[in-house]
């Protein structure tokens, strides 16, 4: 019990320091921030000018687009800053070694250096959304009418399979990084299997049916298009339950190949770059 | 009877590397077929530290130091043999109370967060380790005393000297109090005050703290005045553990006798009759040791022989060398006593030494 309190506290603190640590970067943030709200910009439009497009499509309304535009950020904000590549370069050079021999799991540490890099990227965007409701349209009385009450205990369950099989496969390919010199060929695999099942760039109910079948036993689909769709009402509540379901057994898989390919690479980890 | 804090059994380590081919041809031949090489880091080593020792871990480059001392903290794991702390913990297997117990430092990497300031590292250190405020303060201010750099705790390491950041570095190693501290070169670049400080802070953490510590240096001021027993590995063997006082009788039984010849006649005739006399260990001047192949005169360096000789015998061999040879074969002659680095790269060389009868020291053969 008591090791889970000071493990609780140390979490704390090392959290607390990796948000420090986000802040120290004010000036390449905030020119990231404006950059990716331009490629948000293009999507968004794109994906606007494709659902309207499509007769078998229902209008997205402007509430939809916040939300994607939330959620697809704190994705965006996990890939550039978040596990794969940190990991992996900790493992491959060496930066690992100080976290071994402490009693404070490195993974955890990990997680939370990437949960820190992702709320300090969605607090700068958030000016971008209060300008998206000053300056769109209607948007606050839409979104204000998009939300639908008996489905609000669906959101936080959505986002947060969401989120955690996103960590998850990031750590997984990081982790590759105990037997490959370099992790940016899976990397990037993931990255364009990322843009085409994941709902990231265009949204995935535009898919073929027999397409969205396929996407649906991938990972990619619960880290943005589940959740997405949860937030936009488009899941009915049988849907909703079901994809809910394969969320937590792709969580839960994610999670064991992690643990498994930790407790192996760990035994093989030379400490390159001492 | 001090108790063995640290037992290593038959340790091991072998990595599994690649060879590859120069050139173009070469790394496209090696990007379809690989030829793996084994590279035994670690050979078969047994040794036993007790609590409160000050160990110094020597070698030359690639001598597989770094890499013993990976496996006694727990960093790497052996291929085989085992490495035992306080009478019960598998290293390999890192248990959480075990690395409590222990604290590290490596003289090339950070564990302080650079863009933070030294004392959130220190902080998140008290609550890994849960130090009581009271006592976290207590030590730190101690420390800190100790280097005199109170002023730089609030500046991001990035900001800070090298010296400065491996003070921190220090600091932050022992503000959990280890039983055992394992220093790879912590004195790596450092300036002449800045490492006399860091040796300070090592004898006190040893002395006062009864810290037992664990070094790796190549600096041999860092040896001599810290260490009181050394481990030398050369090529992955063990070839002498024992007190630093047999290493040194060495140095104090011989004496380095350089001479520096006229012209290559002359030095090859030299090199003659000191082989020829008793008692004589050339060092260096064989033509193979001859660097570049410039002419003598653009080379000075390229004409000096250097020798050990018995510090009974030094008045002999010197009489005799002068008496065989003719004054304009020799330029300069000068005798000193060794320094503890010539005879540690003689030991390197030979990669054995005999100890001292009367010191309790052992002797591995070594790879040669």
């Amino acid at each position: 019990m008591a090791d889970i309190r000071v493990l609780i506290r140390a979490s704390a603190v090392h959290f607390g320091q990796c948000l420090q640590a986000a802040l120290m970067y004010r000036s390449a943030l905030a020119i990231f921030v404006v950059s990716e709200a331009f490629a948000y910009a293009g999507i968004i439009a794109f994906w606007y000018g494709a659902a309207n497009s499509n007769p078998n499509q229902a209008f997205y309304k402007p509430m939809a687009l916040v939300l994607y535009f939330c959620l697809v950020s704190f994705h965006h904000g996990i890939q550039h800053h978040a596990s794969s590549r940190d990991i992996g370069s900790d493992i491959r050079l060496g930066k690992l070694s100080y976290s071994i021999v402490r009693p404070f799991p490195f993974l955890l540490q990990a997680g939370l250096r990437s949960v820190a890099f992702t709320l300090t990227y969605s607090l700068l965007l958030a000016p971008l959304v209060v300008a998206a409701f000053i300056f769109v349209p209607d948007l606050w009385t839409t979104f204000c009418a998009g939300i639908l009450p008996g489905a609000v205990w669906q959101y936080p369950v959505a986002a947060a399979i969401g989120l955690t099989a996103g960590w998850l496969v990031r750590m997984v390919i990081g982790v590759l990084a105990f037997d490959m010199a370099q992790i940016w060929g899976p990397d990037t695999c993931f990255i364009a299997l990322y843009y085409a099942a994941s709902g990231s760039v265009f949204p995935v109910d535009l898919l073929p049916v027999w397409a969205l079948g396929i996407v649906k036993w991938t990972p990619m689909y619960y880290m943005v298009g589940f959740p997405v769709l949860t937030l936009m009402g488009r899941l009915n509540p049988v849907q909703f339950q079901t994809e809910a379901l394969q969320g937590c057994v792709v969580v839960t898989l994610t999670f064991v190949i992690l643990a498994l390919m930790w407790r192996r690479g760990i035994k093989v980890f030379e400490a390159i770059g001492i | 009877m001090t108790e063995t804090i640290i037992h290593v059994k038959n340790l091991v380590k072998t990595y599994q590397t690649f060879k590859k081919q120069p050139g173009l041809a070469g790394a496209i031949k090696s990007f379809f077929i690989r030829e793996p090489v084994a590279v035994h880091a670690i050979k078969a080593t047994s040794f036993e530290i007790k609590r409160g020792e000050f160990i110094g871990l020597l070698g030359p480059n690639g001598a597989g130091k770094t890499t013993m001392l990976k496996m006694m903290t727990g960093l790497i794991p052996p291929t085989s043999g085992t490495s035992t702390t306080f009478g019960r913990f598998d290293t390999s297997r890192r248990p959480r109370e075990y690395l409590r117990k222990i604290g590290m430092v490596m003289g090339q990497r950070n564990q302080l967060h650079p863009d933070l300031p030294a004392l959130d590292s220190f902080r998140l250190s008290q609550a890994i380790y849960d130090i009581p405020q009271t006592q976290f303060e207590a030590r730190l201010n101690r420390c800190l005393d100790l280097f005199q750099i109170h002023s730089k705790l609030n500046i991001p390491v990035r900001k800070l000297s090298l010296g400065e950041r491996m003070k921190m570095e220090l600091i932050l190693a022992i503000l959990h109090e280890p039983e055992i501290l394992f220093l790879d070169e912590p004195t790596i670049g450092l300036d002449f005050s800045a490492a006399r400080q860091i040796r300070t802070f090592l004898a006190e953490a040893n002395s006062k703290f009864k810290i037992t510590i664990v070094l790796t240096s190549h600096y041999t001021k860092d040896i001599e005045e810290l260490c009181r027993r050394v481990i030398l590995i050369n090529h992955g063997s063990l070839i002498y553990d024992g007190p630093l006082d047999g290493v040194d009788e060495r140095v104090q039984g011989e004496r380095q006798v350089v001479v520096t010849a006229s012209d290559p006649k002359s030095q090859a005739e030299i090199l003659n009759v000191i082989k020829s006399l008793d008692g004589v260990t050339v060092v260096n001047g064989e033509p193979s040791d001859q660097k570049n192949n410039l002419p003598a005169l653009e080379h000075a360096e390229n004409l000096t022989i250097t020798f050990a000789v018995p510090a009974r015998l030094v008045g002999e061999t010197t009489k005799k060398l002068l008496n065989t040879l003719a004054a304009s074969d020799i330029r300069d002659l000068t005798i000193s006593e060794r320094s503890i680095e010539d005879v540690f790269s003689e030991i390197y060389n030979r990669a054995e030494v005999s100890p001292p009868a009367n010191l309790n020291s052992t002797i591995i053969g070594g790879s040669k």
